[in-house]
């Protein structure tokens, strides 16, 4: 570990070990906010918090230590003023879904998600699924099948035990088969 | 193995994050179970689905831009000067106020003081009334013709003591220049040595210490006394002066009871 001398030399470390990082922040932030904007402002203040803790950084995976810090920011800093109602829409969505996922069980094999990830708009489908997910689910799977971390990994970022990234993981799933099978019903 | 047990290790052998023993207990539940083996392979579609459709979205530029300008710098304009070698310019601006401070330093210390330019004035005084043979201006040994020709001529009344039998006679007197003033200045001659002595009025004479002094190769001595100053030059011995002033104050002492008693 090399002695930072100034902030000038922290700068140009930061610069160089952790902005590359920056399309990886942004993409989980933007899945958790589910907007530009927000994005942007929660990778921002992500990006000056990982500064000033850029010193305890003690090497490791810097993209898994700047994710646990967007995460981090995102629930400290932006959900409890931004998002408030955004989360309550979420757990009627949930209740919703509950039903969805039991109807599924006993889906037809017309209505099969391999048949809507086999149609053109599979993108629609997909994107819009991930974002009906409630964020509990949502920023497990971003994390693990585009980021694609380890479940260790995963546990690491969201501060939970590996068996409960793979739960969630597992619930999230079941739910995004059903949104699925609702969106080809739907459309 | 149940269809529950089974759902679960499904989306960790999805992952790869199943151990070989797990994998192959799966492996043999999902040849037996056909609803589990339709649902992996829904969760396999799903899984390809996303990673090949999931929007993985790209930070815009300007963010960028945003996050750089907010992370701390020297100074805005870093860029530019980064090249320059910093600590050689430092060192150098340091070492040139250091020499800058010591030539002023210098300069301050070889002013002359007060003190010093009084003593240079008052060589130079001694040595031109030597020199330009213009040691008096009245040449009596007796006092009662020297103090009175001062009279009018000075806004004091310098002491004039012949003191001749104690080895330093009276010369003469003569109005001499010192310290920006017209000074009184009194002639004695001590063996072959001539002694000048300078008086004028100064407020803060009685707190004088007496000093003696040597400045190019004469020797001073400057006392205060009654609010006179008095200085003694010559190129006698520090000793003689030192005499010389005893003489003169016991002189004075002698003289001034009766006078004010007068």
């Amino acid at each position: 570990m090399s002695l930072r001398l100034d902030n000038d030399d922290k700068t140009s470390e930061f610069e160089a070990i952790v902005l590359p990082h920056l399309n990886a922040a942004y993409n989980l932030a933007r899945w958790l906010t589910r907007n530009d904007h927000d994005a942007e402002d929660l990778v921002q203040a992500a990006f000056m918090r990982a500064f000033r803790f850029f010193d305890g950084f003690r090497g490791g995976d810097v993209r898994v230590w700047l994710l646990t810090i967007v995460r981090h920011t995102y629930y400290t800093n932006l959900r409890d003023s931004r998002h408030e109602q955004g989360n309550v829409a979420f757990d009627e969505e949930m209740h919703l879904d509950e039903n969805g996922e039991l109807d599924s069980s006993n889906g037809r094999a017309g209505d099969s998600p391999e048949s809507i990830l086999s149609r053109g708009d599979t993108r629609n489908a997909v994107n819009q699924a991930l974002e009906r997910l409630p964020y509990t689910y949502r920023e497990i799977v971003v994390l693990k099948e585009m980021d694609d971390l380890s479940y260790k990994e995963i546990a690491e970022v969201a501060g939970i035990p590996i068996g409960t990234v793979m739960s969630r993981l597992s619930r999230g799933r079941k739910l995004l088969l059903a949104y699925l099978k609702q969106y080809a019903i739907g459309g | 193995m149940d269809c529950k047990e089974s759902q679960v290790l499904m989306t960790a052998r999805l992952d790869d994050e199943l151990d070989a023993a797990a994998m192959a207990r799966l492996a043999e539940h999902l040849a037996a179970c056909p609803g589990c083996t339709e649902e992996y392979d829904a969760l396999l579609t799903l899984h390809a689905g996303i990673r090949a459709h999931g929007t993985r979205f790209a930070a815009p530029p300007h963010l960028k831009h945003r996050i750089e300008a907010a992370l701390p710098r020297k100074s805005p304009v870093k860029r530019k000067f980064s090249r320059w070698p910093w600590a050689w310019i430092n060192f150098g601006v340091a070492l040139a106020s250091s020499a800058a401070f010591c030539v002023t330093l210098g300069l301050y210390l070889t002013v002359p003081s007060a003190t010093e330019r009084l003593d240079e004035e008052i060589v130079a005084s001694h040595y031109r009334s030597l020199l330009a043979n213009h040691l008096t201006d009245v040449a009596s040994s007796d006092q009662h013709t020297v103090k009175p020709w001062f009279t009018g001529k000075l806004d004091f009344s310098p002491p004039a003591y012949d003191l001749a039998s104690e080895g330093f006679a009276l010369a003469g007197g003569r109005l001499d220049y010192l310290n920006g003033r017209t000074v009184a200045a009194l002639a004695y001659q001590h063996r072959r040595h001539v002694i000048n002595l300078f008086v004028w009025p100064e407020k803060t004479a009685d707190s004088v210490v007496p000093q003696s002094r040597s400045e190019q190769g004469f020797q001073l001595l400057t006392w205060g006394d009654h609010g006179l100053r008095y200085s003694a030059i010559s190129d006698a011995a520090a000793q003689d002066l030192v005499e010389f002033r005893g003489l003169l104050e016991a002189r004075m002492r002698k003289d001034s009871p009766p006078q004010s008693m007068r």
